[in-house]
């Protein structure tokens, strides 16, 4: 018995040190975690990537698909677990929150690659800390979408014409700024058979804990001038009187305007396009998002195609796009294969790749570089998504008004906090002041 | 003896390394974790006593989220525990089509839970679930109703998933246990001039009593621990009216970054827990001297 106790131990740690020689000899491979989405192209593009990859490089790309709301905790729990990956895919500037544990590796080299120039300005920001170190890569953005439904809007009487300003950018001057979408949801929003109960509804803004309600919040709360961290004080701040006003919009349009419909509280990720583009069940003229509805209408509705418009994000006081946390960017961890990671990030650089990954992502993606954006795919798209990628130029880092990011603010953006304003102003009714000292104490409560 | 000792270390020894590993090191690890300031995004990590607990037990999230778990475990305990029953019973009697029956009851405890809720999800939408346009169209109602996103009905929602899917294991218990109870019994009491009442009280409910209770305390536990249901359907919104005390946990540890908040709530849930087990325990014990006496 005795024998066999000091066998298995031995056998034990060979298998034990075995491993760990393995895992340390593994030079061939590196593993990669990125955002999992339902669309079969992106998947696709991947799938492409790994296979050039290591047909170039001799390197295997292990790809471990992470749902987009797991991802955060999944990075932190690894972090803390002392094992992660060797390059992550992400969004909303983790690379920051992730700077001061040591983790990661600066990525100004490769930026300057590339060339500062080239990027969108408020993208390359949100991955720049207040030391000037950029902490991730961007990749690829998402363009900035305001669907509207034009039958709708002009069977009530709205001009929907496109017009160039003066720099040569698309507009809907009839629903320019958010003033101007408040007074024609309130014309759209009614009761079409008669039976007492409203069944076409102005603005669909979604309520979900995602990504996209973090971006239609943070977008007005910046567009009106609001901010999240205060840079003189050094403190994440929420309590601007333009963040007042802003917050006070949104409890508005829930309540005192009621054109938004109440059940949006309960709407998921895909649900406020479903409500703009299913042909028989939909019941919102306008819905804000993170990509382009049109691909998916060619695909499935084709007649909701010529139905359906896209404008630029309302304006306040500025016409800010604060989104540039949606933009997907490629993070570098302190592993054994740097210099392999390091080649991974310069590929993924390519501009070719880049075009054909947004070209089969289907309007899910956009460029986050000029260079990019200007390459002669681009101009064969709908003039819609054109119009909506060209709109990445508005993007502002979370860190507006000063330049880069904090950790604060990248865990701030992570904390579901911005989205839960919307279930105090939709569910609870609570007026602005009530949901800014809560949204408050709940921010200083992750610093304390 | 000594040879009998030795051996029966070989066998005792990996047992008590693999619950120290797996087991014991978590609790201590929580409990310390829950005694410092540590924050996920943060690597300098300091004592702080008892003050996270002191902070959280002033914090009305953890009282809503403490009252929500009570209505969970309890109600969503005895209602698993009643359907169960029920469909024990049914089963427990020859029927054409009983196999095919049990088989179809049992299908929750075998579908994934990611799958049992986002069907749910599906069926409880607004404006494009099967469940509003059946009371629309049976004109129960006059406008959908917000199940997931109304303050209202949000638990309510939830615990009706969480029972939908917790029900077979009741049944499957119990109904084991109804096979176990001899029939002889049954037919003695038939004899005597027993109704079918009289039998179920006085000989089905005694005979399984045992499992009753093991099965209702170990549905409360479950419950109170339960997780997935309320994540995958609401991550404990509106507001926080669907939040339990896991949930909530886990809210603190891995979405706000706060391992030390995690942590203390932990351990006020397992805290929780073992009062209400205490208190189980006591209740069931009365009971039994009231039986004997």
């Amino acid at each position: 018995m005795k024998r066999q106790m000091i066998l298995g131990i031995v056998m034990l740690c060979v298998l034990s040190v075995g491993s760990l020689l393995a895992r340390a000899e593994d030079k061939t491979s590196l593993e990669l975690w990125l955002i999992s989405t339902p669309i079969e192209g992106i998947t696709e593009f991947f799938e492409e990537v790994s296979q050039r990859f290591e047909a170039d490089k001799g390197c295997k790309i292990d790809i471990v698909w992470v749902a987009r709301e797991d991802m955060y905790n999944k990075l932190l729990t690894s972090v803390a677990a002392g094992v992660f990956p060797d390059i992550v895919i992400d969004i909303l500037g983790q690379g920051i929150a992730l700077s001061r544990r040591g983790v990661l590796v600066p990525v100004n080299d490769l930026v300057k690659e590339v060339g500062e120039d080239r990027f969108f300005k408020g993208i390359l920001e949100m991955q720049r800390d207040p030391d000037g170190n950029y902490w991730a890569l961007p990749i690829f953005s998402h363009p900035a979408c305001f669907h509207f439904r034009k039958d709708w809007l002009q069977e009530a009487g709205v001009d929907t014409k496109y017009e160039q300003d003066s720099e040569g950018n698309w507009h809907v001057w009839a629903i320019d700024s958010w003033s101007d979408v408040l007074a024609v949801a309130q014309k759209v929003t009614k009761d079409t058979n008669g039976d007492g109960q409203i069944d076409r509804w102005g603005l669909g803004l979604q309520y979900a804990r995602t990504g996209d309600t973090f971006g239609w919040v943070s977008h007005l709360i910046y567009s009106f001038g609001g901010y999240i961290y205060d840079y003189k004080e050094k403190r994440v701040a929420f309590d601007s009187p333009e963040t007042l006003e802003a917050v006070q919009l949104i409890s508005d349009l829930y309540n005192k305007y009621q054109v938004v419909p109440p059940d949006v509280t309960a709407w998921g990720e895909f649900e406020n396009n479903l409500y703009i583009q299913h042909p028989e069940q939909a019941k919102v003229a306008m819905v804000i998002n993170s990509y382009s509805i049109v691909p998916w209408c060619q695909k499935n509705a084709p007649e909701m195609v010529s139905k359906i418009g896209t404008a630029p994000y309302p304006k306040a006081r500025y016409r800010f796009r604060v989104e540039a946390g949606q933009a997907e960017a490629l993070l570098i961890f302190k592993t054994d294969k740097l210099n392999l990671s390091k080649q991974f990030a310069r590929f993924m650089m390519d501009k070719d790749l880049q075009v054909k990954g947004i070209k089969l992502s289907g309007g899910y993606w956009s460029p986050c570089r000029s260079d990019v954006l200007a390459d002669p795919y681009f101009e064969q798209i709908p003039m819609e998504m054109r119009m909506a990628m060209e709109n990445d130029k508005y993007l502002v880092s979370l860190g507006w008004p000063t330049s880069g990011m904090t950790p604060e603010l990248a865990e701030v953006a992570n904390s579901y906090i911005l989205q839960d304003i919307t279930t105090r102003a939709a569910v609870d009714k609570w007026d602005a002041k009530s949901i800014v000292q809560e949204a408050t104490r709940l921010i200083e409560e992750i610093f304390e | 003896m000594l040879l009998y000792k030795k051996k029966y270390l070989y066998f005792t020894v990996p047992v008590f390394v693999f619950l120290g590993l797996m087991i014991i090191f978590p609790i201590v690890y929580t409990i310390f974790v829950s005694l410092e300031r540590s924050r996920a995004t943060d690597p300098e990590r300091y004592f702080v006593g008892f003050d996270n607990y002191r902070k959280l037990l002033v914090n009305p999230r953890l009282w809503q989220a403490f009252k929500n778990s009570l209505v969970y475990a309890f109600l969503g305990a005895f209602a698993k525990f009643w359907l169960g029953f029920g469909f024990a019973l049914l089963l427990n009697r020859s029927f054409k089509g009983r196999s095919l029956a049990r088989s179809l009851l049992f299908l929750p405890w075998v579908i994934p839970v990611v799958a049992w809720c986002t069907t749910w999800r599906w069926m409880y939408s607004t404006h494009l679930g099967i469940i509003n346009r059946l009371l629309l169209l049976l004109g129960l109602v006059r406008e959908p109703l917000n199940f997931l996103g109304a303050r209202s009905l949000a638990l309510p929602s939830v615990l009706l998933v969480g029972i939908t899917e917790g029900y077979p294991f009741f049944m499957v218990t119990l109904l084991a246990a109804l096979q176990a109870v001899p029939d002889t019994l049954y037919e003695a009491a038939s004899i005597d001039g027993a109704s079918g009442w009289q039998q179920f009280i006085n000989i089905t409910i005694p005979s399984i009593s045992g499992v009753i209770k093991i099965s209702l305390v170990l549905g409360i536990i479950w419950s109170w621990n339960s997780f997935p249901v309320v994540w995958l359907l609401t991550k404990g919104g509106p507001s926080d009216a669907t939040h339990l005390l896991v949930t909530l946990s886990y809210e603190y540890a891995f979405i706000r970054g706060r391992y030390d908040y995690g942590a203390s709530l932990s351990v006020i849930t397992v805290l929780f827990l073992i009062l209400l087990f205490l208190l189980l325990r006591r209740l069931q014990r009365g009971g039994d001297v009231g039986e004997e006496g």
